[in-house]
């Protein structure tokens, strides 16, 4: 779908929708935009207004609905949980406004197929957050792959496990509620972070079929908190075993990854792209941001943190489609394919609610 | 009631049989309703503990497997319950719980399964975080505590872990903890183990955690309180001069008390505890994941110098 190119002089007017955890880091990567104004911001939680506040974001609503109804904005992104997606790009659609969403594009296929259309009703872009392309270890397997450097790929493996919204001991900050519902978040882990995997899988190799799947939860709550899913991609006839897992202490300089091809030639592994340290990595990407700096040169944004760099690179991405008048990069049927593949993987599931078993 | 400590490995037989073994003695003692008069703490009150009512209080701080060590394992407190309620069916067991301020209690006992347990075995679930109170008279004046404890014998069942303020986290941080009260507080860790006057404990070392956890398939249990912490304290490698109460809540003044509280742990029955405390690992709980202020003031400058922007995650408030 194309849309009016912007005037190349005139700013994009933003709002994010939702300044939790990820939207904070989108008001931070849309400040840092030179042709993007951040209008305003809209959270229900106090604590998170205040946040937008103290790093320069004067207008402020504490409900979505009002702040598109009241600001004159061009885009919106949507980082509210998944129940509200839906809702949220409808209130948006109305106002012209195109929206950049957070995954899982909304909570089950048949809900973003009804966003979807609301949306290419309104004439607005669809972009959606899977950050996981943007890693740049995973950009470098894909690519290399895309060249053909380990030919033929008849297997691969993906894996993302972290701890969710749990923490790690000592744990400081309360247990976030909605994470853990499958009602609001659209289910547990597969849609939080196997939706990502699917993306980046179909981003690689085409289309996908679920061949089977597995889900469980290491403790009683009341998602799975880790899926397995075996699937083959239909065109490269590539088998993946694909798992996700939100049961895993996780530090902030760990991020657990595997993207591994096994080629008829060789192997890509996307570990051999990632920083050895990532204190190292951190101290290496400030040396070099500052270095650009002098130079004159726009800095690698997060670069020090590693993988947030991906969210503003994604958002960069996003609102470059929006400029232009195109479709984006990461667009409504990416999103719409992860969530059925979710789906597709539930149904070949089934899950029995398992109290904690400690092995002996 | 048998004074020494009773303990034993899981390298063989299910959790059940092990704990229905090591916890014997203090099983025949509740299912025969005896009188708590054999413990090494000083009862500091004159109350009637109802010998019907049974509260077991495991460790269940927050939401962590029990595999890391950081929690009470349920399966051991199933078993405990199943050994209680064979041995005594009219008796009346509950599970008295609270959490650490991060999370609902309600949420932590669900997720890691104790409601089912409960229900397996008859058991009440008491969430002390809104129960209701009762004034216990002590020599020292009124103490109030929640009144699932107030008005049954009480056996904490520790994990075996230590804990980012406490060099371990035992029966006696534990019941602060349960009671509403703040567990390094040496003086009110003592006043609470006094007045709630627990008449043994279970330690589930199934697994621990010391810096790391360890499959380490033990259980420690008895009915003298101070020994058994006293044989954990041996257990993680920690003096018990470390434990917050530890000394104002034993029976200190005398010394052959205190010979039998050392005798008795010296002398565990059935494990070699000595040997598994040099197999556990050594370390300590992993630092905050809050980020020190000076990591905050570097970043900063660097983004002043960089034109980079500051990630949320820095923030001090999350």
């Amino acid at each position: 779908m194309t849309v009016e190119p912007f005037d190349p002089t005139e700013s994009v007017r933003l709002a994010v929708l939702g300044v939790g955890n990820i939207g904070k880091v989108h008001v931070q990567a849309a400040r840092a935009m030179d042709d993007v104004e951040l209008v305003a911001v809209a959270d229900a939680v106090p604590e998170n207004r205040a946040y937008a506040n103290r790093v320069g974001v004067d207008v402020v609503y504490d409900d979505y609905a009002n702040l598109l109804r009241t600001e004159p904005v061009d885009a919106v992104v949507v980082a509210l949980p998944p129940f509200l997606h839906r809702d949220a790009v409808e209130h948006a659609a109305r106002r012209d406004c195109h929206v950049f969403v957070e995954k899982p594009l909304a909570r089950t296929a048949s809900e973003t197929r009804d966003l979807l259309e609301t949306a290419t009703a309104a004439d607005v872009l669809v972009g959606v957050d899977h950050t996981l392309r943007y890693i740049p270890a995973v950009r470098r397997v894909r690519d290399e792959y895309a060249t053909g450097a380990v030919g033929d790929v008849p297997y691969a493996t993906i894996a993302r496990v972290n701890y969710g919204s749990f923490a790690r001991p000592p744990a400081r900050e309360p247990l976030p509620g909605w994470h853990l519902d499958g009602d609001a978040a659209g289910g547990g882990v597969l849609v939080e972070l196997g939706v990502h995997l699917f993306d980046v899988l179909a981003w690689t190799f085409g289309d996908l079929e679920v061949l089977a799947a597995d889900m469980d939860s290491q403790i009683d709550v009341p998602v799975e908190d880790s899926a397995t899913v075996l699937l083959r991609a239909t065109e490269t006839d590539t088998r993946v075993t694909l798992h996700c897992g939100s049961y895993q202490w996780e530090d902030d300089d760990e991020f657990n990854l595997t993207f591994r091809l096994e080629g008829l030639t060789g192997t890509l592994d996307a570990d051999e792209h990632l920083p050895d340290s990532f204190y190292g990595n951190a101290a290496k990407s400030a040396v070099s941001n500052v270095a650009r700096r002098l130079a004159g040169r726009e800095p690698e944004y997060f670069g020090p943190t590693y993988y947030l760099g991906a969210y503003y690179a994604a958002l960069r991405d996003f609102l470059d489609a929006v400029r232009a008048g195109e479709t984006p990069p990461v667009d409504g049927h990416d999103g719409l394919r992860a969530v059925e593949l979710a789906e597709a993987a539930y149904e070949r599931a089934e899950r029995p609610r398992q109290p904690p078993e400690v092995p002996r | 009631m048998t004074r020494g400590i009773q303990a034993r490995s899981l390298d063989s037989g299910d959790v059940g049989e092990a704990v229905a073994t090591v916890a014997e003695p203090l099983l025949d003692a509740l299912a025969g309703g005896e009188p708590s008069d054999d413990v090494d703490w000083v009862a500091d009150t004159d109350r009637v503990v109802d010998a019907d009512r049974v509260a077991l209080v495991p460790d269940v701080h927050y939401p962590y497997h029990p595999s890391t060590g950081m929690t009470t394992n349920p399966d051991v407190v199933g078993a405990l319950l199943s050994a209680l309620t064979s041995r005594r069916p009219g008796v009346d067991p509950v599970l008295a719980v609270r959490s650490g301020p991060e999370v609902d209690t309600r949420r932590t006992v669900g997720y890691l399964g104790f409601d089912d347990v409960a229900n397996e075995h008859g058991a009440t679930v008491a969430v002390l975080d809104d129960a209701a109170t009762t004034d216990v008279e002590t020599s020292t004046g009124t103490r109030t505590i929640p009144t699932p404890l107030a008005d049954a014998a009480v056996v904490p069942v520790p994990s075996a872990r230590i804990d980012g303020a406490l060099p371990l986290f035992g029966s006696l941080a534990l019941l602060a903890r349960t009671v509403g009260t703040d567990p390094t507080d040496a003086t009110s860790v003592a006043r609470v183990v006094k007045t709630v006057d627990p008449v043994g404990a279970v330690v589930d070392a199934t697994y621990t955690f010391t810096g790391k956890p360890a499959r380490a398939r033990a259980l420690l249990a008895g009915a003298d309180v101070a020994a058994v912490e006293h044989a954990l304290a041996r257990l993680l490698d920690v003096d018990t001069g470390q434990i917050p109460g530890f000394g104002g809540a034993a029976r200190a003044t005398d010394t052959g008390e205190r010979s039998a509280r050392r005798s008795a742990a010296s002398s565990v029955e059935g494990l070699d505890v000595d040997g598994l405390a040099a197999a556990l690992p050594d370390g300590e709980l992993p630092a905050s994941t809050e980020p020190h202020r000076l990591v905050r003031a570097g970043y900063r400058l660097y983004t002043r110098v960089s034109g980079d922007v500051y990630p949320p995650q820095l923030e001090a408030d999350g």
